[in-house]
């Protein structure tokens, strides 16, 4: 066999140089990039939770879809020049995770808070909007205690003793016994249930991002003589694109997309620019 | 002479309500043209608001220099402080007793929300650290710390920052002080001095005479640059206090006026007459101090009153007597305890009185928006959120300001011609006869 190799070098050079070819034709189709199939297949599949976030995705009074979030998802569409398709079936933020894993979305935008757990399962672009976390304060009961706005950092920061509504099983129930370690700390079932308690008087304050902090007073309009905004500027939420651990590329790709795209990030504004 | 009648012209009251209502017009009418001519009519505003420094502490030290060095005047003095306080807790009681009564925070949910929504608008949302260090500051606000605020260290300091209060308590303390310097036979120092600030306070008041000639071209542009910039629904949401407050204030003036005229010559509308134009000046100039001189004048040749006894009162009771203030307070406490629930207790009512007029003297010599502050000293104790009705009055201030300040200089005026009536026998004369 060595014999015919050493006598036939041109043939044997040939062969291999075909093999290497097959080869790396081969390697290259298996490292497709993302961005091609999505081309290839003509539409984006973007991953977005079961039910509608004002002001992120949602259904506005014309009936369209609209949103930060689907404007992104626009965005990126109208760039690869292709269409979209929403997979919602995720009934919850953590559901997202498993699909993009398993490649059945190309990425999630949608109100994804990026957290180090999520991190270790998939890659996060550049943080596109970050919301702080926020209180709402009963200004009755702040005057009957005699604390007016400059006293509010010593009354929260030092030994808060305080109600504070929270969402059972939610990150504000977890933030609340770290950051107020002798408040009582009080869980209800749902959102509606916590705003409703603080409005009525029942709380001396209230607990979530800022967003949802601002719409309460936004969808309660005569709540704000009542309910005091405080936004605690040194504990951050960011909210991130998602994408799977390997796509490196198409992770660059997208933060370049959302460098180059004007993102409201003024939680005010953002209530005002996107109507219900 | 020509002169003569355009002067008489320019002041004639019923000019400066057709320049008001001319202004009106242009500002509906033409709104840029409004927003141009309001250049003009702050530049009027200045000007008045130059001699009123001048003024007030002219006035005051002369005028408490007299009190102090001449008998005739000393005895006058209980009686002042007497009708002071007698008048402020009047007002201060009657508004209470009104705002009980008419509710004017007894807001629709609509008009919550409007009011709402306004005051979201006009604040910052509040921002803190929550892990920083924060130092237990003992800011307590004692009285103490309000008179150390108040005591000027350096005159010329409290001058040049438009330290109003500082500037009161230095003249007051000067003219005290000057008067109870012995005369000694022959030395004319004293008299000098005071002669030296009467003439101050004369050129200053020619001044504002001046300036005040020319007021109805001003209210054009004044009036015409408002109606150009109104903003209307917080208003009309917080209509109820503002008429009560003028529907009420109004009904004051006319009760001071009908008390005063009882049993004069010209009666109750000889006297109206001649309180229109004082009053109309200090409606529409919101300047108490400005119109501190119109009014003098007016005590002086209509009333036909004793000028030392004039010159000596009105100061002092311009500065202590801070009517329309108190009135208003008063009123907006009412609303604000309704727009909150507040329980009212029988002792809550009693603390408001005496806070309301307390607070309407922290607003010697000062008016305008800046004054409000002071209604924290009120709403604080009785567990109301201050913070959110500052922003409420700080908005309605443009409409109600003109009423404070007619109030303050109209009831002054009434006290001072009522004591003169009452205790001035030197004279004898009758209001509207010449001496």
């Amino acid at each position: 066999m060595s014999i015919w190799l050493v006598k036939n070098k041109v043939k044997v050079l040939l062969i291999m140089f075909v093999f290497q070819s097959i080869q790396l034709g081969f390697a290259q189709s298996g490292n497709t990039s993302i961005i091609e199939k999505i081309q290839q297949r003509g539409y984006l599949i973007v991953g977005m939770t079961a039910s509608d976030q004002y002001p992120f995705y949602y259904i506005n009074s014309l009936g369209k879809f609209d949103g930060l979030d689907v404007d992104i998802a626009k965005k990126v569409a109208s760039k690869l020049e292709v269409d979209i398709q929403y997979n919602r079936e995720a009934r919850s933020f953590n559901g997202l995770i498993p699909l993009v894993v398993n490649r059945d979305i190309d990425f999630v935008v949608s109100k994804l808070s990026r957290t180090l757990a999520r991190a270790k399962l998939v890659n996060y672009t550049e943080p596109y909007i970050i919301f702080r976390q926020a209180l709402l304060l009963n200004r009755i009961k702040l005057a009957q205690a005699g604390i007016s706005e400059h006293k509010i950092p010593t009354l929260l920061a030092n030994n808060f003793t305080g109600d504070i509504g929270v969402i059972e099983n939610s990150s504000y129930e977890r933030y609340a016994k770290i950051n107020f370690p002798s408040a009582n700390v009080i869980s209800y079932h749902t959102w509606e249930q916590v705003v409703e308690a603080g409005i009525t008087g029942q709380l001396f304050s209230v607990y979530r991002d800022e967003l949802e902090i601002l719409k309460v007073i936004k969808e309660n309009p005569s709540s704000n003589l009542t309910l005091k905004p405080v936004v605690l500027s040194d504990q951050t939420d960011p909210i991130a694109i998602a994408v799977h651990p390997a796509e490196h590329h198409f992770l660059a790709y997208l933060n370049i997309v959302l460098d180059e795209m004007y993102i409201e990030k003024d939680i005010k504004k953002l209530l005002t620019l996107y109507k219900q | 002479m020509f002169k003569n009648s355009v002067i008489r012209v320019l002041t004639n009251p019923m000019t400066s309500i057709l320049a008001m209502v001319l202004g009106g017009l242009i500002g509906f009418a033409n709104n840029e043209l409004g927003v141009k001519l309001s250049v003009y009519g702050e530049m009027y505003q200045l000007l008045l608001k130059m001699t009123v420094i001048p003024i007030l502490v002219s006035a005051v030290i002369t005028s408490l220099g007299r009190f102090v060095s001449d008998y005739s005047m000393k005895k006058m003095l209980g009686k002042i402080v007497f009708a002071l306080v007698l008048f402020s807790f009047i007002y201060s009681i009657v508004g209470i007793g009104i705002g009980y009564i008419f509710r004017p925070g007894d807001l629709s949910e609509e008009d919550r929300s409007i009011v709402s929504e306004q005051i979201s608008l006009q604040s910052e949302v509040f921002n803190m650290e929550l892990e920083t260090i924060v130092e237990e500051s003992s800011q307590q606000k004692e009285i103490i710390d309000f008179l150390l605020f108040v005591i000027p260290a350096n005159i010329f300091e409290a001058l040049s920052e438009n330290h109003i209060l500082a500037i009161l308590v230095f003249s007051i303390l000067f003219g005290l002080a000057l008067g109870a310097v012995p005369k000694k036979k022959g030395q004319k120092i004293q008299s000098f001095v005071i002669i030296f600030f009467l003439e101050i306070y004369s050129v200053f008041s020619n001044m504002v005479k001046y300036i005040i000639m020319v007021l109805p071209f001003a209210l054009i542009c004044i009036v015409s640059s408002e109606i150009a910039n109104s903003g209307v629904s917080l208003v009309l949401s917080s209509g109820k206090l503002i008429a009560i407050f003028y529907i009420f204030g109004t009904l004051l003036m006319i009760i001071n006026t009908i008390f005063l005229s009882m049993g004069t010559k010209v009666g109750f509308f000889g006297v109206t007459k001649y309180m229109l134009y004082p009053s109309l000046v200090a409606f529409t100039t919101r300047n108490s101090i400005a119109s501190m001189s119109i009014a003098i004048d007016v005590l002086k040749d209509k009333f036909k009153f004793n000028h030392k006894y004039v010159q000596s009162t009105m100061p002092l009771l311009m500065v202590l007597g801070r009517f329309g203030n108190i009135f208003y307070f008063a009123l907006v406490s009412m609303f604000a305890i309704q727009l909150y629930y507040v329980q009212l207790s029988a002792g809550m009512i009693v603390f408001l009185c005496i806070a309301v007029v307390l607070a309407g003297l922290a607003t010697s010599g000062a008016n305008g928006f800046a004054t409000l502050g002071v209604l924290s000293i009120v709403m604080e104790p009785i567990g109301v959120p201050f913070e959110t009705i500052l922003v409420i009055l700080l908005i309605i201030d443009t409409i109600v300001d003109p009423l404070r300040t007619t109030l303050i200089v109209h009831t002054n005026t009434i006290i001072s011609a009522l004591l003169h009536r009452f205790f001035i026998k030197e004279t004898e004369t009758k209001i509207g006869e010449s001496s």
